[in-house]
């Protein structure tokens, strides 16, 4: 796609105008104005200070934002957590990396618990907001509940996805056990309670 | 070459362009068509852009905490709202992005108005066309003609869109126009002109075969643009109207207030990208399948899915359904609606007769059939006049033409004087005395056969019978034997070898089933890109308002010329 970009010649012609205007207000200054520098010729125009504030809830966005993106790292890092523990061929009480997974898991679930509350709380507070304002807010309260509901679907397919992959790979040792003599039954019924137990005890 | 993309990039540049922070987008009413096509409001939010407003609207608040990314077509009304803008900014940054090429002028006038520096960026961006479909673009221009001749504002303005496409797409094409029509020469030299003043921007990597830019005039061809038509897209425009891919629903009974408007975009919409170019038979079979795999699932209360009521029935007892399917029930809804005109209007009565008008050759079988449905009196009036116009179109110079008595049928069934006067303001709009091209191909048993199966997708039926004349055209066009003498080049040079990349343009207005025709050619010819566009994409009702609106003007130009008074409406 073409485009031409015309802001050098902009820039160039603003500062033209700007020395222009210069030139004109110092024809036109007398004693006193001429310790003035800079004066406008518009007393209304804002000089480089902004007369009002930005709303109140502009700052919580940007929070909400930045929680947005500590979630997204936490789910990048509960999924290698999976991936880790659902790889180990070993049978052994891998607890450590589990509670880890149960930690980090907890982390996710409060941390969207947080965002949700935040993002209906920005709604109210609008206080005295004119009607774009409000509009605006719309958008924004919109946009942001949107994403955080993408990020939570993803967050329950992957525990989901997780769950299943647990409970295939203990069918599996399962079988395993079942196929040869290697254990006396009352153990392996012992063996078979305490990792069903495990399963059942994810969140 | 995919003109949505084109402009979704452009949108996407200008945003990405600002940098983070929220922004609102400041449009004039062309833009906002413009960017509304391509772009969804959700997709829109998601790269915070928050707030959309019109340059030209008073009573916007102070957002200094808001950047500003302005994009407006090049006109001086915009200018100096922009102007009005600059001198109090209500938002804190400005970066202006024009659809077309802007003076310097006015350049100048703006950044003299610029005294608070709040201005970052200035830019063209070509995005100055509608993109319809990636291969279909229209300009939203109606009455571009006046007689024989350009509307004079409208030619400049019509250039403006087509080279902004040329740029879109990175296209410096050899132009070849359609002989037997003055605007578009026109027109043609128009684009060469503006490639000529600005050969930097069109100063594009060259490739092997240049590419083609075909300008044509809808009077070539008046028959497509009168057929009703049966492909999804198509349909919808012909019966209930697509305004930049919108339909308006509003005045359907008992329509549902999340349906009085209905997007109908292939970008966004899975359902729709399939099928907008399917039948309206497939569609329903599609529709009816989707619901059958969902009662799969739930495997007691199968309902019966036999009619297009059993299937709103449906949608309305499964809610499931309808947040799962997301966009299926707003089909559902659309093609009940063409499904309850389709009967109102006795169209396959109507359809079977057009067909035969524009396709088969035995004037005593159409005379009566013509005849036979201007005396139902459940026709609609449209269709009455639609019907009689292919008949003058067809049987123009034929010895023992009924028109005569046909119009008095007209009469009889209470049509309105100005539209009977349609009937000989199409005859002259696209009577044999203007066509260049030979619409009326003569008949004999082999090429009936040859037509009848030059359907679509290979579905032989008697409603789709019927071939846009761009068809043969663009047939012709890629095996290198368009004739020199219909479609001359402007300038010495031609193309040594056969077209890849081509854009076709209509003056006076495209339709749907050229789109489909297009679409067709791009599947099923490899090596070749087409793209076609149009001052506007028409249906019947748009076509004899755009006809009315040239002969009123021709009308009155020949009475003047023969020295008397124009007639006064």
């Amino acid at each position: 796609m073409a485009t031409r970009r015309l802001t050098d010649a902009f820039l160039l012609m603003r500062n033209n105008a700007i020395q222009n205007r210069h030139i004109l207000a110092e024809q036109l200054a007398d004693d006193r104005m001429a310790l003035v520098s800079g004066i406008r010729l518009d007393p209304e125009a804002a000089i480089g200070v902004t007369k009002r504030l930005p709303p109140k809830w502009v700052d919580g966005v940007d929070e909400i934002q930045y929680e947005i993106t500590r979630v997204r790292q936490k789910m990048k890092e509960l999924a290698a957590l999976h991936d880790k523990h659902t790889n180990r061929p070993t049978l052994d009480d891998s607890s450590e990396e589990e509670h880890a997974i149960e930690i980090t898991t907890q982390e996710i679930t409060q941390m969207f618990h947080r965002c949700q509350r935040a993002v209906r709380g920005l709604q109210s507070r609008c206080g005295h907001c004119t009607e774009q304002e409000e509009r605006l807010l719309r958008n924004v309260v919109s946009s942001l509940a949107g994403s955080l509901q993408e990020l939570s679907t993803n967050f329950r397919h992957t525990q989901s996805s997780y769950l299943k992959r647990m409970k295939n790979r203990e069918e599996r040792s399962k079988h395993f056990f079942d196929s040869g003599p290697l254990m006396e039954e009352d153990e392996d019924i012992a063996l078979y309670d305490r990792v069903s137990r495990r399963t059942s005890s994810q969140p | 070459m995919n003109v949505t993309l084109a402009v979704k990039q452009y949108i996407s540049k200008m945003i990405e362009n600002s940098g983070p922070g929220m922004k609102v987008l400041l449009m004039d009413k062309e833009t906002t068509s413009i960017v509304s096509v391509v772009y969804t409001q959700s997709e829109i939010l998601q790269k915070e852009v928050y707030l959309f407003e019109r340059i030209d609207s008073q009573s916007r608040d102070n957002m200094k905490h808001l950047k500003a990314i302005c994009f407006l077509r090049p006109t001086k009304e915009n200018v100096e709202n922009l102007i009005q803008e600059l001198r109090r900014p209500k938002y804190s940054v400005y970066f202006i992005y024009f659809s077309n090429v802007i003076s310097k002028s006015e350049i100048k006038a703006l950044a003299e108005a610029d005294e608070q520096e709040v201005v970052a960026e200035v830019q063209e961006f070509y995005g100055d066309f509608i993109a319809v479909n990636p291969h279909l673009f229209s300009l939203n221009l109606s009455g571009v003609a006046r007689g024989r001749s350009w509307e004079p504002t409208l030619l400049p303005r019509t250039t403006q869109g087509l080279t902004s496409v040329l740029l879109a797409l990175k296209k410096c094409p050899m132009i070849r126009y359609q002989l037997s029509s003055d605007m578009a020469k026109r027109l043609g030299e128009s684009v060469k002109q503006i490639i000529t003043k600005e050969y930097e921007l069109f100063d594009f990597r060259k490739t092997e075969v240049p590419p083609l830019l075909l300008i044509m005039d809808r009077s070539d061809d008046a028959i497509t643009p009168l057929l009703n038509q049966w492909t999804y897209q198509a349909m919808v425009h012909e019966l209930l109207g697509l305004n930049n891919n919108r339909i308006d629903l509003s005045r359907v009974p008992g329509i549902s207030k999340e349906l009085k408007e209905v997007v109908l975009s292939a970008e966004n919409d899975e359902f729709y990208a399939n099928n907008l170019y399917l039948n309206f038979g497939e569609i329903g079979t599609n529709i009816k399948n989707l619901m059958e795999d969902f009662q799969k699932k739930k495997p007691k209360e199968q309902q019966k899915l036999e009619s297009i009521s059993d299937m709103k029935a449906f949608v309305d007892n499964y809610p499931q359904f309808k947040k799962m399917s997301g966009t299926v029930s707003k089909h559902v809804t659309v093609v009940g609606e063409l499904s309850r005109l389709v009967s109102e209007r006795h169209l396959m009565e109507v359809s079977e007769v057009e067909q035969e008008l524009a396709c088969q050759n035995d004037h005593s079988s159409a005379s009566q059939n013509v005849r036979r449905l201007l005396q139902n009196p459940r026709v609609s009036e449209l269709d009455a006049v639609r019907l009689v116009m292919l008949y003058a179109l067809r049987y123009e110079r034929h010895s023992s033409s009924i028109l005569p008595s046909l119009m008095e049928e007209l009469n009889r069934k209470g049509v309105s004087e100005r539209h009977r006067r349609m009937v000989t303001s199409m005859v002259e709009y696209g009577g044999k005395r203007v066509r260049g091209s030979d619409l009326i191909n003569p008949q004999d048993a082999v090429a009936i056969t040859k037509q009848f199966f030059k359907g679509l997708k290979g579905v032989e039926n008697v409603y789709t019978q019927h071939a846009p004349l761009l068809q043969e055209t663009l047939d012709q066009l890629i095996k290198g034997r368009l004739k020199d003498s219909q479609f001359p080049y402007l300038g010495p040079s031609s193309l040594r070898d056969r077209p890849q990349d081509i854009i076709v343009f209509v003056i006076g207005g495209a339709t749907y089933e050229e789109a489909l025709a297009v679409y067709n050619l791009n599947r099923t010819m490899p090596g070749v890109r087409i793209v076609l566009g149009g001052t506007t994409i028409h249906n019947t009702k748009s076509f004899l308002e755009e006809v009315t609106l040239t002969a009123g003007a021709g009308q009155a130009e020949r009475v003047q010329r023969a020295g008397g008074h124009p007639n006064r409406r």
